[in-house]
């Protein structure tokens, strides 16, 4: 068991250079130049070479690569040219309506999702699947920024009960804060439950034809029983993945909704550089989105390993 | 007989999705037909009016008519797409052949595309795209790079698969050439799984697409765009809710066609689902 987690984290290194080299291409090749943006159209000469001699622009690529992943190495993402702070810093002040967003995203997809995923695969075949399986698709199908707006046309415009945008946090307004989360949460949500609906259906109905879940009928047992406590269990390795999988993602930002919302997440922060050419942000937010999804989903493989006798770890 | 059960049985799926791709198909080939309306040119005095006969879906802030805008704008969402999943098709297929048929470049490849995953394919074509500026052509390559290793991915297993079945060593025994057998022998055994994900990067394009547009890094102003419509829309949403509703509704027509096509397909070209 330990030698597959020692494994396991080994094996993320290899990924996570050819990671910092996908980062840094993209960020390379991009054309606009940070150093106009900054200074403006009025800059000298003199002046966008200075800047550039102090941010580094001025050496060659691979030179400019090494030294940027040596920083990395050492938790040093460098600094924001507009914000004037480490992008390290900037990341985690914004990581809390971020984090908060996620968790309740996923909590709602699962609360929605594995019902919906259940009851389809119970009936299966019947119009009670059919519908599920309509809800689940329009689920995954719906973009994201539509269902944002028509929330917040149905309950920020026409009905007033709710906040159409804007963040403040727990320090300042404790459990207040839930009344900016409802509809990012729901929003994200239901676009989670989709995916995760539609596995945990595919999973039970693979379960449900299992020879063991006929000997648990035929020595009586309800079928609640059977369902919860034979079916269910066995299907949620798949569905496990899947969750895990969306934590990772929705982790790492929810940009969508965040740039939506106007929610100051890690989202925002990674779509507001973006416009601005802010490379030192756009680069760290990339490296924070692929090391929170590689962290989440080699805890959620280790905890596998540990929950299911089934699975060999070499 | 099996398989014409099943195909009973999903049917319904198909047979809706394709419904819905047959209408945003036609509405995005024949657009100049639809409307005689221009999709760009402003009438400052018609703005913002609400759906009348006139004007099917109402105007939008600048008077223009946002039928026609969303009808051009399903025009460029399907070009993006159609050329997105040829791209993503053409290079996955590459990639994924070499990688699954020869063991020695598949640990580079494999780590490689293992990488990218770890980046959602979304945000990959967001800073693409803003970064490469907006505009058709930039979209469309920003978008393929980021869907072309599912894609490859797919492609490797399927070639892993196939690849160990005997007839391929008696074509080999034959004197076949590896690009004989890549092509002749494994290709038309792993067409089915990518028939099945080419639709799903169809409908996964056109979301994409819209959101780019909706984040302004997609298709450029005046040139209509779902995403731009919605995105131009939600200012007006107390006062003119149309103009979200209208091309919000567009976007989840034709996605959800193709998703559906894609569900039905799989199922039907699945030979696991053959009890």
């Amino acid at each position: 068991m330990l030698y597959y987690v020692i494994r396991r984290i080994l094996l993320i290194i290899p990924v996570l250079c050819i990671m910092a080299l996908i980062t840094f291409f993209i960020t390379f090749v991009m054309p606009g130049d940070p150093i106009r943006l900054i200074l403006g159209d009025f800059a000298t000469e003199e002046q966008i070479q200075e800047l550039e001699q102090k941010l580094g622009y001025d050496k060659p690529i691979y030179v400019q690569f090494v030294n940027w992943s040596s920083n990395i190495v050492r938790g040093d993402l460098g600094d924001s040219h507009f914000l004037r702070m480490p992008v390290t810093k900037a990341i985690i002040e914004r990581a809390e309506p971020t984090f908060f967003l996620a968790l309740g995203g996923i909590l709602i997809g699962i609360v929605v999702g594995i019902p919906l995923g259940v009851v389809a695969a119970i009936r299966h075949r019947t119009w009670v699947d059919q519908v599920s399986i309509t809800v689940s698709l329009l689920g995954i199908t719906i973009p994201n920024f539509f269902l944002a707006l028509l929330l917040i046309l149905i309950f920020g415009v026409w009905l007033r009960v709710l906040p159409v945008a804007g963040y403040k946090p727990v320090s300042e307004v404790g459990f207040g804060v839930i009344r900016y989360l409802i509809l990012p949460w729901v929003s994200i949500g239901l676009m989670q439950s989709g995916s995760i609906a539609r596995m945990t259906r595919s999973a039970m109905l693979d379960v449900l034809q299992q020879d063991y879940i006929r000997t648990a009928r035929a020595k009586g047992l309800t079928e609640k029983t059977v369902i919860a406590r034979h079916a269910l269990k066995n299907a949620f390795i798949p569905v496990a993945t899947v969750i895990g999988f969306s934590l990772a993602m929705l982790l790492g930002g929810t940009w969508i909704a965040e740039t939506v919302f106007a929610i100051p997440g890690t989202g925002q922060l990674a779509i507001m550089s973006i416009m601005r050419r802010d490379f030192p942000v756009i680069q760290g937010s990339m490296i924070f989105v692929a090391l929170v999804y590689l962290i989440v989903n080699l805890a959620v493989d280790i905890s596998y390993a540990y929950l299911n006798p089934r699975i060999k770890y070499r | 007989m099996k398989r014409r059960k099943l195909y009973k049985i999903r049917c319904p799926y198909i047979l809706v999705g394709s419904v819905l791709v047959i209408i945003s198909v036609f509405i995005g080939l024949f657009a100049p037909v639809l409307t005689q309306q221009s999709p760009t040119k402003m009438f400052p005095q018609n703005r913002l009016q609400p759906p009348s006969q006139e004007h099917l879906l109402g105007t939008d802030e600048f008077g223009r008519d946002v039928a026609s805008r969303i009808f051009y704008g399903m025009r460029n969402s399907l070009q993006v797409s159609v050329l997105v999943v040829i791209i993503t098709t053409v290079i996955g297929l590459l990639v994924g052949l070499i990688a699954g048929f020869y063991p020695k470049t598949d640990m580079v490849i494999s780590r490689v595309l293992d990488a990218m995953m770890s980046f959602p394919e979304i945000i990959i074509a967001i800073s693409l795209a803003a970064l490469w500026g907006s505009g058709m052509i930039n979209i469309i390559l920003s978008m393929s790079f980021a869907y072309f290793s599912r894609m490859a991915r797919v492609v490797r297993a399927s070639t892993i698969a196939v690849k160990e079945v005997e007839f391929i060593d008696s074509g080999r025994a034959a004197g076949a050439s590896d690009g004989y057998i890549l092509f002749k022998y494994i290709l038309p055994n792993i067409l089915s799984p990518i028939i099945v994900q080419a639709t799903m990067v169809f409908a996964s394009a056109i979301i994409v697409e819209a959101t780019l547009s909706f984040l302004g890094v997609g298709i450029k102003p005046p040139e209509p765009s779902l995403g731009g419509l919605l995105s131009d829309g939600r200012n007006f949403l107390p006062v003119a809710p149309w103009l979200v509703i209208a091309p919000g509704v567009a976007i989840v027509i034709t996605a959800l066609g193709f998703n559906l096509q894609g569900d039905g397909l799989r199922d039907l070209l699945d030979p696991r689902l053959e009890e």
